[in-house]
């Protein structure tokens, strides 16, 4: 680990650079709307260069002092209008008028794709408001289709979306996990929550819901889907950040309708005008949005409910103290109430009902100082807090007819089912034999807050412009959830107290340092980008202390010509980039603090008396190992190459990525060995006492069952027991020891605007490989087979490389493209847009080899003997397979043994117990195929948007996915049979929106 | 005088002569023979008729019976029933004797009457009640209250302690077949052997299980207690007469496998060896295919024997016992629906042809064997015992053609005697109650 010593080395050695003065020109100048002419307040002015800025006023007027560059893009935002970007000089103070275009379907350069950041040295992505009305977004990880070769899914909230930059679904290590999100600065995270532990084996955890963020009162998303600014910590591949809007507005409403899906919204920027002696007093923007999704339109009932407000305040503050260094103040809150509830639905047995809150309150500040010292240039200050009730009710309704023993115990012993009394829940319980109903929660809180501070300088050495990022942030993650719960414990099922607000919280303060360089070359530059973070994790009442890693990152740009300077050429833009970085994904608590596991056994069970009572004994053992000391943080390595460049108006981009993850996270098994005392219930036969009459009673310690009698008549008589021995099986967090490799390349064409039929021509696509073998040492004993010689428990475990399947991993390959036609006719305010996509290349094949290349499954010729191996290839043709464990250890030895040398050994002898036996260590395949390339033939689906605007009051959009309802069949390589393309592509759906501005 | 002596002495030598040639009767000595070697079985009523004359006689142990009778022509016949391993087995013969007159000092040759088996098992699966019913709610389904009626179909009292309970594939579906059908006949049948799934059920050893004629034993295959003080549309299942539970196989589900009611001595509940996977053996609630057994072998050490196994899955769900088909006693093949095209006949031909469809679950319907008219109303002392009009069925269109109330029958004291053609379709109805519910175990 990297000390910190050593961190502030290298810190020193940037601060030599500070002590140059700037040069103090300023820049002022007013913005108006370029329609009428009016003044834009609250206009946002920024030079690239130095990343300085202003805010306009009230009459549009701006001033920038102190800039210390001769010459910078300047750009200037504000909501509602055009982005305004010119490639300024700057020898002297100069005053300069900003004409804003509003942003609607008049304009030429209206756009409702996915557009690259060229300014970045790393693949970005930015989908503004106007695309989002124009896909009628209900769920903004939706955009994915927007992104190179994304595939459109069915617009609903009633399941958990995930952003999954650069990976497929279904693969190992959570990349949804690792993919960053941010909402106005916030972090949303799943660290601290247990509710989105979903595969305990190879996803501990999911990626952060993205159902509860408000889709109308979006203003764009920016998707960093290259090597992104060690700014960004606690992430695998993949930052998203979501813009809410902010500015002055008119009153703005949205109605959206679908067949499963309604949304309102309402939303508005207020100027809050200003004081007496002209002071701002700022804007406030308001935003309130209902939208309801349902799954199922036969049974509207059960549905999705988001219900959100949210209030931002904005001001900068530029008189007085900050005449010369202007201080901009955002503070905001957002309340979600929502999620999944099926009270009111008739279908469901009566009283019965189930509720998934989604609820959610992220609150955060922002002070972003503008200093415009020789010696810094800004400071920021900002903090948030998101949290979070993912809690979970389920009323079921319930019968036996028999009383039903449940377990509430967490110490180790043994227990005989008692019933349940006021005010106390014995370990090991029962229910009388009837009907109940019962309330089952779960209550999960997380909670993560985030305090950063940043400090940027940026500096003019001749015509190198350097700017220096040097910041620290400080995360907390907790839970204050209590976990599982009823407040029925009378008819409680069968579950352990595990109050995750005693989880420790996690802390992860990370420091980080960034040095960008741009050197002119020619009519282009070089922009160098190196930066360094370091992530200090500390989890206090844990054993797993404080964690130090780093994560090095690198970007650079040779922009060979730049568009600004090569009007009129047909080679107008070209550039080249790469990156190399590596980050750091925190483990969740989910995989710090496995939820305990139990094992629980049945070690008695009295005959059934006339009441239907049968009183049962359960010795209980705790299993959870909530430590592993060598147990490493998730690690992501990331390269990326690329290209962009502009061809007669046509503008390419290409990039080309490597990810490795390493050290992902697993939950690993483990053996130990336990014995306990088993009362089989032929020990009753011959006790006198009547059915009736028969009490019974376990000692705690040993086990032993004695049955009394209730009317004392008959003494009471110990039951006679055997010792079981058994291997009991135990989890705790772990690392895959083989990374996960996925790779890939996007592209983007759009061609130049034909604009005879005024249409926009996009071709888009990614080629998207994936490859993970399991190369962990994996053991597993079939713990509900008994052994065939003694019908005792199951005495062995398998000790498999990989996996205990007959498969350890899996590679795919996918090549989609996409095309998009969009013709806009801006004097009629109307832009029509038609996206083909398809899948031309779907591949997938299962592995079973080490990394080497080594099989490690066999074939057999006959699917009833396991030892007929016949030492072909698994991969060549149709085969029955057969996966031995390499070794296996038994309850009684320990040590690890040649698992096919005792198969065989067993056979030849005719032991068949033993045979019998240790083949329940082996996996084999039932189909032929299992490890056939899997190729799907090609397959497509057209959607068609619309979007009309009425004057500047209102405008209706209209979608239509998979419109030509394609339903084809596709060939399966591997299974040989026709698939529906309805599994892959959404249904034939539609969707319309109105949207109001007054 | 000499003429008068030579004709004395020729009158008594004729008179010697003609006692000689002339006797009374004749000993006629049957042999029974069967394959071709005696049949070496005493007791064996042979009836020799001539006529109106009828003489009986019983074999001794070497099979042998002998008549004395006059000359003459007659027919020897014998019709004897025997027990073996739980199947009816109906000697027949018959042989045309013509009795001369036999020299005196002479001796008739044995005959030989040659003799015919057929069989009818005596044991049959006479009802399946494996879809459950609905709680007192009406809102969830009750389904772990499934038996199974074993039943002597004949009059001789059957030594069951030897028979096995298993199930066929537990699907009916086609789609879940692993077995190729060709030409209507499945792979299997022409190997001889019928796969059996997850697990084969026996009766403790040492447990003598003899059923009179026309009785019957349940088996109660998921839960043994008395269903009915909470669902009162399930079954009282704590009287049942064997279960199966055995919870050291691995079969140790808690839904399935409560512990048996204290009616039931411990020694009733049957045990396995657990070749498929699960905590339960999976009997299903719409396509159950039971089949009784009786083994030729030591069933223990037969399904423990790979050699014995069939395995058409990666799991252990797919891992099939090969049972000898001759040693199937009987079978039902239940389906959910009728469709021929979506199902398949999973027994061979012999065993079973023709299915029962139970298309509804849940709703306490059992499957139930029809009665054999004419076999009952031929048993004397069923003599106004008998009730007709039976209309327990689910559907008329399915319903038992014979128009006896079986079970009301029986409770008047009758002896039922069951269809028994190996054709579930002709063989079984959906009946509307369980059995054991309207006449709670009348018959032992």
């Amino acid at each position: 680990m990297f000390g910190s010593k050593r961190i502030l080395l290298v810190l020193a050695c940037l601060f030599v650079s500070w002590g140059v003065r700037a040069q103090g020109i300023t820049l002022s100048g007013t913005v108006t709307d370029k329609s009428t002419g009016a003044p834009v307040s609250f206009a946002t002015v920024v030079v690239d260069a130095t990343e300085q800025w202003a805010v306009a006023d009230a009459k549009g007027k701006f001033v920038l002092r102190n800039v210390s560059v001769a010459a910078s893009i300047v750009r200037v935002d504000c909501l509602g209008y055009v982005t305004w970007a010119r490639d300024m000089k700057f020898s002297k103070d100069i005053d300069f008028r900003v004409e804003l275009s509003p942003d609607n379907l008049s304009l030429e350069s209206a756009i409702v794709t996915a557009q690259e950041d060229g300014n970045s040295a790393t693949t970005t992505r930015t989908i503004d408001r106007m695309a989002l009305d124009h896909v009628q977004l209900m769920n903004v990880s939706d955009i994915s289709s927007l992104l190179p070769g994304g595939a459109t899914v069915d617009p609903s909230l009633t399941s958990e979306k995930q952003f999954n930059i650069r990976a497929g679904s279904g693969e190992k290590g959570s990349a949804s996990f690792g993919t960053a999100v941010e909402v106005d600065g916030v972090r949303l995270s799943n660290n601290a929550s247990f509710v989105a532990a979903s595969d305990f084996d190879n996803k501990p955890v999911k990626g952060v819901s993205t159902n509860n963020i408000a889709s109308s009162n979006i203003e764009s998303v920016e998707v960093i889907t290259g090597v992104p600014s060690v700014e960004y910590g606690d992430m695998g591949s993949g930052v998203v950040k979501v813009n809410l809007k902010k500015g002055k507005t008119p009153f703005m409403v949205t109605l959206s309708t679908s067949p499963s899906t309604k949304q309102a919204s309402v939303s508005k920027g207020f100027d809050l005008g200003s004081t007496r002696r002209g002071r701002a007093l700022g804007v406030v923007n308001a935003s309130a949005e209902y939208a309801q999704s349902i799954s199922k339109q036969m049974s509207p009932y059960t549905a999705y409910r988001r219900q959100q407000l949210s209030v931002s305040y904005t001001n900068t503050l530029s008189r007085g103290i900050f005449y010369t260094m202007p201080l901009r103040i955002t503070v905001g809150v957002t309340g979600n109430l929502g999620g999944m509830n099926s009270t009111a639905d008739p279908d469901a047995v009566q009283g019965t009902w189930s509720m998934g809150k989604d609820n959610a309150i992220q609150g955060h500040f922002d002070l972003n100082w503008l200093l415009s010292k020789p010696w810094i240039t800004s400071v920021e200050l900002s903090g948030s807090a998101s949290y979070s009730d993912r809690s979970s009710q389920e009323r079921t309704f319930n019968s036996s007819s028999i009383n039903k023993t449940v377990l509430h115990g967490r110490e180790e012993g043994y227990g005989i089912a008692v019933p349940y009394t006021a005010g106390t829940v014995p370990s090991v319980m029962y229910i009388p034999a009837g009907y109940w109903y019962n309330t089952m929660c779960d209550d999960d809180r997380p909670l993560a807050t985030k305090l950063s501070f940043k400090a940027n300088h940026s500096h003019l050495f001749g015509k190198v412009n350097n700017k220096i990022k040097l910041g620290a942030d400080w995360t907390t993650d907790r839970n204050f959830g209590i976990g599982a719960n009823s407040p029925e414990m009378e008819t409680a099922p069968t579950f352990r107290e595990y109050r995750y607000s005693d989880v420790p919280t996690m802390h992860n303060v990370g420091v980080y340092l960034e040095d960008n360089i741009m050197i002119p070359v020619g009519t282009g530059h070089i922009n160098l980008i190196a930066g360094l973070r370091n992530d200090n994790t500390i989890i206090r009442g844990s054993a797993y202390g404080v964690t130090s890693s780093l994560s090095p990152r690198f970007n650079a740009k040779y922009t060979v010509f730049k568009r600004t300077a090569r009007d009129g050429k047909a080679f107008r833009e070209l550039s080249f980039r790469a990156s190399w970085g590596e980050s750091v994904k925190l483990p969740s608590f989910a995989v710090l603090f496995p939820m305990p596991t139990y094992r629980d056994v049945r070690v008695f069970a009295s005959s059934t008396n006339s009441a239907n009572e049968s009183f049962e004994a359960y010795y209980t053992q705790p299993r959870t190992v909530e430590y592993n000391p060598n147990l490493k943080w998730q690690r992501n390595r990331m390269m990326e190459i690329g290209v962009d460049a502009d061809i007669l108006g046509t503008r390419i981009s290409l990039a080309a990525y490597y990810n490795r993850t390493l050290n992902v996270y697993r939950v690993s098994t483990r053996y130990d060995r336990i014995s306990y005392a088993y009362t089989m219930d032929n020990a009753l036969v011959g006790v006198p006492i009547a059915a009736d009459d028969r009490a019974f009673t376990i000692n705690p310690q040993s086990g032993i069952v004695t049955v009394s009698d209730k009317t004392g008549v008959l003494p009471s008589q110990e039951l006679a027991y055997q010792t079981y021995k058994e291997l009991s099986p135990s989890y705790y967090p772990d690392n895959e020891l083989n990374p996960i490799d996925r790779y890939g390349v996007e592209w983007v064409i759009e061609f130049a605007r034909i604009k005879a039929i005024q249409t926009d021509i996009r071709i888009d696509g990614n080629w998207y490989a994936y490859k993970a073998l399991g190369t962990n040492q994996v053991a597993y004993s079939p713990t509900t087979y008994r052994s065939s010689k003694d019908k005792m428990p199951y005495p062995y475990i398998g000790l498999y490389y990989g996996d205990n399947a007959y498969s350890n991993g899996s590679e795919s390959q996918s090549l989609r493209m996409n095309l998009t036609l969009t013709t806009h006719i801006p004097r009629i305010r109307m832009i029509v847009s038609m996206k083909l996509e398809s899948s031309l290349l779907k591949y997938s094949r299962t592995l079973s080899e080490t990394p080497d290349g080594k099989e490690l499954a066999q074939v057999i010729s006959n699917l009833s003997d396991a030892l007929s191996t016949t030492g072909e290839s698994i991969y060549a043709g149709d085969n029955y397979v057969v996966r031995y464990p390499e070794q296996y250890c038994s309850y009684d030895d320990p040590t690890p043994r040649d698992y096919l040398t005792d198969l065989q050994a067993a056979k030849a002898s005719g032991d068949m117990d033993l045979y019998n036996d240790l083949l329940q260590l082996s996996y084999k395949s039932s189909y032929l195929y299992v490890f056939q390339k899997d190729y799907l033939s090609p397959y497509f689906s057209a959607n068609f948007s619309i979007t009309k605007e009425i004057g500047d009051l209102a405008s209706i959009s209209f979608y239509a996915n998979n419109f030509f309802v394609n339903r084809s069949q596709l060939w399966s390589s591997k299974t040989r049979t026709y698939l529906s393309a309805a599994n892959y592509i959404p249904k034939f759906y539609y969707g319309l929106t109105l949207r109001l501005k007054f | 005088m000499k003429k008068v002596l030579f004709f004395v002495l020729a009158a008594l030598s004729l008179a010697l002569i003609s006692c000689e040639k002339r006797p009374t009767t004749v000993e006629v000595p049957i042999q029974l023979m069967y394959n071709g070697a005696p049949f070496a079985v005493a007791g064996v009523p042979v009836t020799l008729a001539s006529g109106s004359a009828t003489f009986d006689a019983l074999t001794d142990d070497t099979g042998l019976v002998k008549f004395t009778v006059s000359v003459g022509t007659y027919t020897a016949t014998t019709s004897y029933r025997a027990s073996e391993s739980a199947v009816m087995v109906n000697y027949n013969g018959s042989v045309n004797i013509l009795v001369p007159e036999i020299a005196t000092g002479k001796e008739f040759a044995t005959m030989r009457l040659e003799l015919t088996a057929s069989k009818a098992s005596q044991l049959i699966i006479k009802e399946v009640y494996n879809g459950g019913c609905k709680d007192n709610a009406g809102s969830k389904n009750f389904q772990n209250d499934k038996y199974i009626i074993v039943y002597n179909n004949s009059d001789v009292e059957v030594d069951a302690s030897g028979m096995c309970l298993a199930m066929a594939q537990i699907s009916s579906l086609v789609s879940t077949n692993k077995y190729t059908i060709t030409d209507g006949v499945i792979e299997y049948a022409a190997a001889g052997w019928t796969p059996a799934s997850y697990g084969i059920w026996w009766f403790q050893s040492g447990t003598s299980v003899k059923i009179a004629p026309y009785s019957q034993i349940v088996i109660s295959v998921t839960g043994a207690i008395d269903h009915t003080q909470t669902y009162t549309n399930s079954v009282d299942l704590s009287h049942a007469d064997y279960v199966t539970y055995d919870p050291e196989s691995g079969f140790n589900g808690a839904a399935q496998y409560p512990a048996p009611s204290a009616d039931i001595p411990a020694s009733h509940q049957m045990k396995t060896y657990e070749f498929g996977q699960g905590t339960a053996w999976p009997f299903p609630i719409k396509t159950a295919a039971p089949m009784l057994l009786m083994p030729g072998e030591d069933i223990q050490a037969f399904v423990k024997n790979e050699a014995n196994f069939d395995n058409r899955s990666s799991n252990k769900s797919g891992n099939y016992c090969k049972i000898p088909t001759s040693w199937v006693l009987d079978a039902v093949d239940i389906w959910g629906d009728a469709d021929e095209t979506k199902n398949y006949f999973r027994f061979p031909a012999e065993v079973n042809t023709g299915k029962v469809v139970f298309a509804t679950n849940a709703m306490g319907y059992t499957i139930y064997r029809n009665v054999d008219k004419a076999a009952t109303e031929a048993i004397a002392e069923n003599a106004g015992k008998l009730v007709y009009d039976y209309a327990g069925a689910v559907s008329a269109d399915d319903t038992d053609p014979s128009g006896i109330d079986a079970e009301a029958s029986i409770a008047k004291g009758a002896k039922i005697v069951y269809m028994d053609s190996n054709n579930s379709d002709a063989d079984f109805h959906v009946r509307k109650v369980a059995s054991i519910k309207l006449y709670n175990f009348a018959v032992k």
